[in-house]
């Protein structure tokens, strides 16, 4: 009276089949789990005895062990429930047939019998389907993410009856495969750029980032539209296309933030509050989970006010903003989740926001201003390849008629010049300007003579700061990008140097 | 400094006690009959009549007639600083008019060859662009003339003005509120030392380890205004440290100069009212010259320095620019308005513009014609 049913736990993104092994034997009732399950596993005991009854299926009367295989992974998670009932059901021929070896089961029970949804079903899916097998048994209400795999039959069920009667033959349910329409993007957007009034300098900068991918320091006075247009980054953004999709979806699946809903379409714009600690943007967590920049993962991660973040908070952006990816390591071993994102980050030019504002006083004394411009010296300011100021936003320009480009046209130049870099990229591993290292810069942004003369007066009569000079190349590479053009011309570099403000001397 | 005089000596032991005003020291040195040498020599016989002293001063010179000048001869040695008293010869003629001249002045670099014309260009502390702009080109106009610039040390305009005097080669005096072994700002210790190798000099009237208490810079705004021949105000709030400085001015009958401003900015208010008040309004450094009359040598040579500035490199959008920047400072989305040139190419112009030294870029993405 054996029965092994197959599962899945989650390390991560990652997930790992797990034997559920169910042996019925004589002696005293009893009903014990081993191989290190969790607490959550530990109390679906209670809910697997309640839910076969309230089914309608009677619960053995005798010693039932329940293993988990491999003995020496610990294993957490709630979607085991469903295995161990099936595996009891087995063992105890409710289930005439033995479920084959190509069949996993993850669901959660309720205590009435029905299956709820489970966190991490994508993931499990797709690992699953990596491991080789022909089907796996998911709730009801996590079709919509999963049923976008393909090559593993999806099965959706809504009850413990349901499946025992698709088990035995005597119902038949359908794989549900979700259908991946091409997104009309725009429309799913509540925002558009047409709704920014005016502000054409900053709308260009924005609009390079974009294109670039480029992350962007937005510099100014309270009311100046940097929050505003920081919100309709996403909806000029390329179309996510399926595998990224399928990722992006993934983590929103094992953070439990999809509320059955299907693969994320949109590009995800995060913006975490200047309280948020280390951990919710690193992630982390005793069983670690994703955090801010990993949910910002091919989207955008939104820093407003960004020097009245703790230093340690800013310091995580370091390796993400490098590797496109963060390691996290915890006693349970070490996880890495994906951490691909354009950066925007506002702020004001003093703590009051208002210096240089002539109809405004400024209330900070120079040591406030000083401290907190020095919050984002150095590395970080190293990492960002625009920086713009942007003044307030004029009455005229709120209450003009005119009309202003919508998203959907500046999308266009921008997927333009996203073709053009995945073209000149192709085989080398990166996908956007931004991504290049000062080995590529020097093949990929060659400049003619006339160029090299500018830049060299742009730097003695300017006071760049040398660190500028690369910055500056990638963005005139986004500049001639954007224009189609096959090399980057004196014009082109002009305009990049005008996207270095906070390297100019009068700053200070 | 080798040694002091008696007349230094007496001085600066006064000046060394902490919270004695310079006009206790007048009071003291009137009690005493105006002579520095009585009153050394009499000080302990009459130090019980002195009833306007509080009894801690008394006590502190008492105790410190002794041993100060030792210990002010090495500190001076080691800050490279000198003292000069009013009773010296190389104490600046203009200072020494003004009522309540101070009594000493500790000094870095060199005070005595600071001679001829000097104007004092004061301003706020947080500027706006306009306020920046206008004082770095009315201090370079000066400057060219080789008028020393006197200014107070202070963040903002005074930065401005002294940079702007260095890069001309003028000479320049920054007049600080704070002892001489003091650095404040602290963002200014490169300025101070910068001012000193190029030939100018940092004073004050503060004894060593004097910090820089919000009153002192009241007072020394008077010293700012008594070394020069004329205050030119950039930008000025209502109730402002630098309106104070134009008070002194016009106490002491200097000419006061303020650059007019818009009349809803806030920066402009103070210098807007000065001009209500009588100031010369003052939109070039003609203006000035007008009103001092030793300038007006200078005049010729500026004029024929002045040359036209020549458009012919242009191309037609850069012109287009530069008149639409020919009626005040633009940011980009301003110009662009009114120009209709595309975002891009005025960025990409302005840059190119900029290094040909047609315009210039100030803070909040704004420009103006250099």
């Amino acid at each position: 009276m054996l029965s092994k049913i197959k599962t899945c736990v989650l390390y991560g993104l990652e997930g790992y089949g797990v034997d559920v092994e169910t042996d019925l034997s004589g002696g005293l009732p009893s009903f014990s789990i081993v191989g290190l399950p969790d607490i959550s596993i530990k109390e679906s005991k209670e809910r697997v005895r309640s839910a076969l009854k309230n089914s309608g299926y009677s619960f053995p009367v005798s010693r039932i062990t329940v293993n988990l295989a491999p003995a020496n992974l610990k294993k957490e998670g709630s979607q085991i429930d469903l295995p161990i009932a099936i595996g009891i059901l087995s063992a105890n021929k409710v289930i005439e047939k033995n479920v084959d070896e190509g069949t996993c089961i993850i669901g959660e029970l309720s205590l009435d019998g029905k299956i709820n949804a489970v966190d991490g079903a994508l993931p499990m899916v797709i690992s699953m389907l990596s491991n080789n097998f022909k089907r796996i048994i998911i709730p009801e209400d996590n079709k919509e993410e999963c049923g976008s795999v393909n090559g593993i039959d999806v099965i959706p069920v809504e009850s413990i009856r349901d499946l025992v009667n698709y088990f035995n033959g005597y119902i038949d349910i359908e794989p549900y495969i979700a259908s991946y329409a091409p997104s009309q993007s725009i429309e799913i957007f509540q925002e558009d750029f047409s709704e920014i009034k005016g502000q054409p300098a900053m709308k260009r900068a924005v609009e390079i980032a974009a294109a670039g991918m480029h992350n962007i320091l937005l510099l100014g006075s309270p009311g100046s539209g940097k929050t505003m247009i920081a919100r309709r980054i996403p909806t000029i953004l390329p179309d996510l296309t399926f595998e990224e999709s399928l990722e992006v979806t993934k983590i929103y699946s094992i953070s439990g933030m999809l509320n059955n809903k299907g693969l994320i379409r949109q590009r995800p714009f995060r913006s975490p509050h200047h309280t948020s600690s280390r951990v919710s943007m690193a992630g982390g967590g005793s069983k670690p989970s994703p955090g801010e920049v990993s949910l910002a993962h091919y989207g955008v991660l939104f820093l407003d006010e960004i020097p009245e973040f703790p230093k340690n908070v800013i310091e995580v952006l370091r390796q993400p903003m490098e590797d496109g990816n963060i390691s996290i390591s915890r006693a349970n071993g070490s996880f890495t989740f994906p951490a691909k994102f354009m950066m925007v980050a506002s702020m004001n030019p003093c703590p009051c926001g208002y210096l240089g504002d002539p109809s405004h006083e400024c209330s900070c004394s120079q040591s406030q201003i000083d401290r907190y411009l020095g919050k984002i010296s150095g590395p970080l300011l190293n990492r960002i390849d625009i920086q713009i100021e942007v003044s307030p936003v004029k009455y005229e320009d709120l209450n003009n008629e005119r009309t202003e480009e919508s998203s959907r046209e500046i999308k266009e130049r921008i997927v333009e010049a996203r073709k053009i870099q995945q073209e000149r990229y192709r085989g080398i591993g990166i996908i956007t300007n931004s991504e290049l290292s000062s080995r590529y810069i020097t093949k990929f942004c060659k400049i003619n003579r006339e160029s090299q003369i500018l830049l060299k007066d742009a730097f003695e009569r300017l006071g760049l700061s040398a660190r500028a000079y690369n910055k500056i190349l990638k963005v005139a590479r986004t500049i001639a990008d954007l224009e189609k053009a096959d090399n980057i011309e004196t014009g082109h570099i002009a305009e990049a140097i005008q996207y270095r403000s906070l390297d100019r001397k009068y700053w200070r | 400094m080798e040694k002091l005089n008696i007349n230094q000596k007496t001085i600066a032991w006064l000046n060394s006690a902490n919270g004695i005003s310079n006009r206790k020291i007048e009071k003291l040195l009137e009690y005493f009959n105006v002579n520095p040498k009585e009153l050394w020599d009499n000080f302990e016989s009459e130090k019980h009549n002195l009833s306007f002293l509080k009894p801690e001063i008394i006590d502190y010179l008492t105790k410190s007639k002794n041993t100060f000048e030792e210990k002010l001869l090495i500190r001076l040695k080691n800050e490279e600083a000198n003292i000069i008293t009013v009773y010296d010869n190389c104490y600046p003629e203009k200072l020494k008019q003004i009522s309540y001249a101070p009594y000493i002045l500790y000094c870095k670099g060199n005070l005595r060859e600071i001679d001829g014309i000097s104007i004092a260009v004061v301003g706020s502390r947080k500027a706006t662009a306009y306020g920046k702009w206008a004082a770095e080109k009315l201090t370079g106009e000066i400057s060219e003339l080789g008028v020393n610039i006197i200014s107070g040390l202070a963040v903002g305009i005074d930065t401005i003005a002294h940079k702007t005097a260095l890069k001309y080669k003028t000479k320049t005096v920054g007049v600080i509120g704070c002892g001489i072994d003091k650095v404040y700002p602290k963002t200014n210790e490169n300025l101070y030392k910068e001012i000193v190798q190029s030939g100018g000099a940092v004073i004050t009237e503060y004894p060593f380890g004097m910090q820089p208490l919000p009153s002192n810079f009241h007072d020394r705004n008077r010293i700012i205004s008594g070394l020069s021949d004329g205050v030119l105000v950039i930008e000025a709030q209502e109730r402002s440290g630098t309106l104070i400085t134009a008070g002194h001015a016009a106490d002491q009958g200097r000419e006061i100069f303020a650059v007019p401003g818009n009349i809803n900015s806030l920066f402009s208010k103070g210098t807007n009212a000065l001009i209500k008040d009588g100031a010369k309004i003052t939109t070039s450094v003609d203006d000035i010259i007008e009103e001092i009359m030793e300038l007006k040598n200078f005049r010729d040579m500026a004029i024929n320095n002045q040359s036209t500035t020549n458009y012919d490199c242009l191309g037609y959008d850069e012109i287009k620019i530069i008149s639409c920047l020919k009626s005040g400072i633009k940011d980009v989305n301003e110009i662009c308005e009114e120009t209709g040139i595309d975002t891009s190419a005025i960025l990409s112009l302005a840059t190119l513009l900029e290094i040909k030294g047609f315009i210039k870029q100030l803070s909040g993405n704004k420009f103006v014609l250099s």
